[in-house]
């Protein structure tokens, strides 16, 4: 790093703490210090050619956490490492792979990673390692890019097999009989990065796990397992709960730091009285302006896709003088994987200065350390927080984090309390294998893998009834020692671990009518809300208007246009309780736990001007219902004396609105895997209800912690609203409100009859 | 009500349990599946053993046996004139082990999960054939039902129609899922039909399903055929219901099979037998280009020979073109020349370019024909662009390259004839 770049982050700290538009903005400002690596000999049993192979990369010691790891290996058992980004954190896994495989060269291991491109990015560096120790050892990625010539190879002959738990789910195990020699040799099974297994893609991929364990015990192999996870609360649980194995923590890390400045910027007040701030995504705009211009190679993270392109549209215009100008690129999914690796590689390389990306870049994908990295407002949660402020921090070089808060209250909190993220208490990662429909899933792929036999549990599932069920369904045959699978279905095609069994919609470009082309494709829950016909669609920084979205074919066909607004859609939720499981009385109401249907349906759309963000327009959204069968808390209470529908149907959107900002901080999930629904007068019951609900198929065990937390959330989120400066509510309280309903009270009003003292019955 | 909602009633019914000792399985009492009864009314026989059961079916077929147009009899001298004349060709049945003919029924086409629920034998007995079809009596019995086969007793020559990708690689895998229960499966020679027939009617033939094969070449149409796809559900019936009827339509189906494959097999032999002028000129090139792959230049040569002098012009220019590659191996340039010149008249697509590319060659560097090896040249490279609209093809850059050099050549001999002519 020359001396130039290194100084400019500096100067431009010193500039900021005296430039009076700047420096008021800045809530808080936070330094970590370098930190020294602690090292560890290497390990006497280590093999000679893996010693060559690092003391030939300069290394002849290791890292404290990697010793740990190798020992854990050695002594049997199954681990897993907590380590940020760029600490050495795949030698952990690669010293005691190589170890057994060099000791016993018919040793085998699974790799899995998140994704596909993470493990293709993960074999050039595995192979660099295997080359230096010049020994023979076989390493592949195993994935739906593997040529049908070599896949007969790698079953049989691939000492490591790096692959995704997709692949895993329906390429490898149900076709268990041709990767004999994998299975019976089995000796480690690495999961990179589990804290990405979370919810509801987690769980399928606990059952993944599971099926994979069952497949080795056939086989007569019992692997170890290392896993490792980003800064979770919960790293041993996780991994404990996805792997069914008992693991050991290593928590220690080794690996040096620079110096790193953490700044809190709130954007500056814009309307006082309603205590409106300029969009941080305007504030987020000038500042990575400002490190562009300074040379500052920087990483700018933003919340939506929409964002995204938003970002990467403002920011070009600053080098759109110049002739087919890359420097500036956006990043995210629904970009097509060739396009991605270009991008990945200008960053390694430095000729990209700025990427403007979703969480898309938290994993680790490689590319290269950063000097900068700003937040367009909170991610959620705090690990993805702590990854995303990772991506910023070379070695040997000063690294600067800037945290821009938006304007709802999860932001505004934070700006606030520094010490929330910077406490180092990041939250859990939950993942629910409970699951009925998953679970049933998986029951089926198993099944078909191998019979169950009316002994048998799976995992640490009875399972028996479930087995009878699916007889009564006719997938199963119960013959006297075993049941078998009765079907001509492939059970492992129809269920996808990535979202509930939906299929995404295609983003065709048909502005050359000749030329009509993919450019990308979304989940449907997304494309509900962002490919609607008029719906303006942002594509690397292009806006295109979407024409027709053909929803029986999945398809949405887009026009580039050129227009000076974006669209917003809002959707419509009905509610239909099916169960009800647990329940507990209050002075007040009843608190209750069950299943529900939730019909999600988007209504209308505005079309919003950019820079001044005003309301310029609006259109129907025809579009048919998505079903979605779920779990959910809901707490009903009588109707408060005095009070109309009218007044108190406001009251519970401003409380909804406030519980539903505050959940996430209270039970550590994502703001969108939980939803908050008032209804004045419930289908279920007709009483004034409050719904929560998690967002996915068959729930993941949110709701029912709130279930639990119901007591103690009322009165701090209670606190919250009181506490905020706005006068009549605002986005980071209750959401903004007009004035003259004076709300505000209102609401604080029912947050109080809400919270009398209740007793479990 | 919905499959979701029947599940969220059912919650309640799993149970967790802490990981404990597995439960040793108590020996089960074996029972037998309550259609045996019905299913020995319908023609099989009911096998039980000490440790299972399966059902089966022989038929024979005496030598005399006629399939489509194809008599069984043949069988025999088909056998014997590969075994003699070409030992070591795809299609020859080595002495050394016993063969038979092949062919599985499925309960689905890919995965761990799917089973083979009938086994097609074919076996050459004393006067005749014999049949054995083997059926799983219910999805529990695969242990006795793969051991009633013999793949595990000895190596056999195993003949298939797509056995290669699938039959073979099933029994496999059914061997594998009840491996603790059954001794190791031999590892057998294979030859795949399928491979064979695409060999023999490449170009002839628009879809190689046995099916096509036996109406356009074996005379045979069937009647009251199941179609394979069905095989599963009806099993799966055959076993729910106890009803044959179904089941038995589908051994009938196997059974028309495994004999489409002893006079496919026999009618290839034949092909590769008798130049006899029966088949189209495609067909014997194909034959040709066989044997030319399979490194028998020498009877490669006598098919392509026979093709040149059987067909009409049309119909023999890649022939053409071979002969004269064979030619120019054999260093008979002149010969060589003519059959390119020959095949030139009416070739077309990748072959024409290497025609052009064969005759530049011969006219550049053993005619010493400059201008006719420029012309050879020109023409190949406005017929590939015609053909390949890539620019950057290396084709392309090899073509010009040849261009230039063969006009440098031409520009020295010319300045060479011109200096002897001052010389004189």
């Amino acid at each position: 790093m020359n001396m130039l770049e290194k100084q400019s982050i500096h100067q431009l700290l010193d500039a900021w703490k005296v430039d009076e538009n700047r420096f008021p903005q800045i809530e808080h400002i936070h330094t970590t210090e370098e930190k020294e690596a602690i090292y560890a000999p290497f390990p006497e049993t280590m093999h000679s050619s893996i010693q060559k192979a690092l003391k030939s990369r300069g290394v002849n010691q290791l890292y404290i956490h990697q010793r740990l790891a190798f020992d854990s290996a050695s002594s049997g058992k199954s681990y897993t490492t907590i380590t940020p980004t760029a600490s050495g954190k795949s030698l952990c896994y690669h010293l005691p792979v190589l170890q057994s495989i060099m000791e016993d060269p018919t040793s085998r291991a699974i790799y899995l990673f998140p994704t596909k491109a993470l493990a293709q990015d993960q074999k050039s560096d595995l192979n660099n390692l295997i080359e230096a120790t010049g020994e023979e050892i076989l390493s592949y990625t195993y994935d739906g890019d593997t040529a049908p010539g070599i896949r007969q190879k790698i079953r049989k002959s691939g000492h490591i097999v790096l692959t995704n738990p997709d692949m895993l789910h329906s390429g490898i195990l149900p076709h268990h009989t041709k990767w004999v020699t994998l299975f019976e040799n089995l000796k480690y099974i690495v999961i990179d990065e589990i804290h990405t297994y979370k919810g509801v893609f987690g769980s399928h991929v606990a059952h993944v796990i599971r099926r994979l364990k069952r497949i080795c015990a056939y086989y007569g192999s019992n692997p170890q397992f290392i896993c490792t996870s980003a800064t979770i609360k919960n790293p041993k649980e996780l991994a404990e709960n996805l792997t069914n194995t008992p693991h050991e923590l290593i928590n220690q890390n080794g690996a040096p730091a620079g110096r790193k400045h953490f700044i809190f910027y709130n954007p500056p007040i814009v309307h006082p009285v309603f205590n409106v701030r300029r969009s941080a995504v305007l504030e987020v705009r000038d500042l990575a302006q400002e490190l562009y211009v300074n040379g500052i190679q920087t990483i700018v993270f933003a919340k939506s896709r929409v964002r995204v392109e938003m970002l990467v549209t403002y920011l070009q215009s600053l080098v759109s003088k110049k002739i087919n100008d890359q420097t500036i690129r956006g990043y995210r999914g629904g970009y097509l994987p060739s396009e991605r690796r270009t991008i990945e590689k200008g960053l390694r390389e430095g000729v990209i200065r700025t990427v403007v990306s979703t969480n898309a870049l938290e994993l680790g994908v490689d590319i290269g350390q950063l000097q900068a990295c700003i937040m367009t407002g909170y991610p959620g949660n705090i690990a993805s927080a702590w990854q995303q402020a990772g991506r910023a921090g070379r070695r040997q070089d000063e690294a600067l984090i800037i945290y821009v808060a938006g304007s709802t209250a999860l932001d505004q909190y934070v700006v606030k309390h520094p010490e929330y993220f910077l406490g180092q208490s990041p939250e859990e990662v939950r993942i629910h294998p409970d699951n009925m429909i998953i679970l049933m899933d998986h029951l089926k792929c198993a099944s078909f893998e191998l019979p169950f036999s009316p002994a048998d549990m799976y995992a640490e599932f009875s399972i028996q009834e479930l087995l009878a069920f699916l007889e009564s369904e006719g997938v199963l045959l119960k013959t006297s020692e075993k049941w078998h699978w009765m079907s001509d279905s492939f059970p492992a095609s129809n269920i996808s671990l990535r979202s509930a069994s939906q299929e995404n919609v295609i983003i065709i470009d048909q502005s050359i009518p000749t030329k009509t082309r993919v450019i990308g494709e979304m989940d449907q829950y997304s494309a509900m809300t962002l490919l609607h016909e008029e719906a303006i669609y942002l594509h690397q920084g292009t806006q295109f208007q979407v024409e027709i979205l053909d929803w029986e074919e999945k398809k949405a066909f887009v026009r580039e246009v050129d227009v000076d607004y974006f669209t917003d859609a809002n959707i419509a939720i009905e509610l239909k309780v099916l169960s009800e499981d647990r329940a507990k009385e209050a002075d007040i109401g009843i608190l209750r736990f069950g299943d529900i249907i939730v019909l999600a349906q988007p209504t209308i759309f505005k079309k919003i001007k950019f820079d001044t963000h005003d309301n310029i327009g609006s259109g129907q959204i025809h579009l048919p219902p998505i079903e979605l069968h779920t779990s959910s808390t809901w707490f009903s209470f009588d109707k408060p004396d005095g009070w109309k529908d009218t007044l108190l149907s406001d009251a519970m959107t401003g409380v909804s609105y406030a519980l539903h900002a505050f959940i996430p901080l209270f039970i550590h999930c994502d703001a969108k895997d939980i939803h908050v629904v008032p209804q004045v007068k419930s289908i279920h019951g007709e009483k004034p209800t409050f719904y929560m609900y998690d967002s996915y198929p068959g729930g993941i065990g949110l709701s029912e912690r709130m279930f639990d937390l119901w007591n103690e959330l009322v009165p701090k989120v209670t606190v919250q609203v009181e506490s905020c400066s706005c006068m009549h509510g605002c986005p980071a309280c209750i959401g903004a409100q007009d004035a003259e309903l004076n709300l505000k009270e209102e609401v604080i009003k029912l947050l109080h009859l809400l919270q009398v003292d209740r007793h479990v019955v | 009500m919905s499959y979701e909602k029947k599940l969220m009633q059912m919650k309640n019914l799993v149970k967790k349990k802490p990981i404990e000792e597995v439960v040793k399985k108590e020996e089960s009492e074996m029972a037998l599946p309550f259609y045996v009864e019905p299913w020995k009314n319908a023609g099989l026989k009911f096998i039980q053993e000490e440790k299972g059961f399966y059902f089966v079916k022989e038929t024979f077929y005496p030598l005399g046996h006629i399939h489509g147009n194809i008599g069984l009899n043949k069988l025999q001298q088909a056998i014997k004139f590969m075994q003699e004349v070409y030992p070591t060709h795809p299609l020859t049945i080595t002495k050394e082990s016993p063969f038979c003919f092949y062919d599985t029924e499925t309960t689905g086409l890919k995965g761990a999960g799917v089973l083979i629920f009938l086994n097609g034998v074919l076996k050459e007995v004393e006067d005749g054939f014999l049949l054995t079809q083997f059926v799983l009596a219910d999805p529990g019995q695969e242990v006795s039902f793969l051991k009633a086969t013999d793949f595990w007793v000895n190596e056999q020559t195993i003949i298939t129609y797509n056995g290669k990708s699938f039959d073979l690689p099933q029994l496999l895998s059914r061997w594998t899922m009840n491996r603790n229960d059954l001794p190791r499966l031999k590892h057998h020679h294979q030859i795949d039909l399928m491979h064979s027939s695409k060999r023999i009617w490449k170009g002839e033939l628009e879809r190689f399903k046995l099916k096509q094969i036996e109406e356009m070449k074996l005379g045979f149409k069937r009647e009251n055929d199941i179609p394979g796809h069905l095989a599963p559900i009806i099993y799966f019936d055959a076993v729910k219901s106890g009803n044959p009827i179904n089941l038995m339509k589908v051994l009938k189906h196997n059974e028309w099979d495994i004999l489409s494959l002893v006079t496919l097999y026999i009618l290839s032999v034949e092909l590769l037998q008798e130049k006899d002028v029966v088949e189209t000129a495609t067909t014997y090139t194909n034959i040709a280009k066989w044997f030319r792959d399979l490194k028998t230049m020498n009877t490669s040569m006598d098919w392509f020979t026979f093709v040149v002098n059987n067909f009409s012009a049309e119909e023999t220019s890649i022939a053409y073109y071979f002969v004269g590659l064979h030619l120019k191996r054999a260093r008979s340039y002149e010969d060589s020349l003519k059959a390119f010149e020959q095949a030139l008249k009416e070739i077309s697509g990748k072959y024409r370019i290497e025609v052009y590319i064969e005759l530049a060659k011969l006219f550049e560097h053993q005619v010493k024909d400059f201008p006719k090896a420029l012309e050879m040249t020109q023409q190949c490279i406005e017929y590939e662009a015609k053909l390949n609209k890539d620019v950057q093809s290396r084709l392309k850059k090899e073509l010009t390259k040849r261009e230039m050099r063969i006009i440098r050549k031409l520009n020295i001999s010319r300045e060479s004839a011109e200096h002897n002519k001052k010389r004189i």
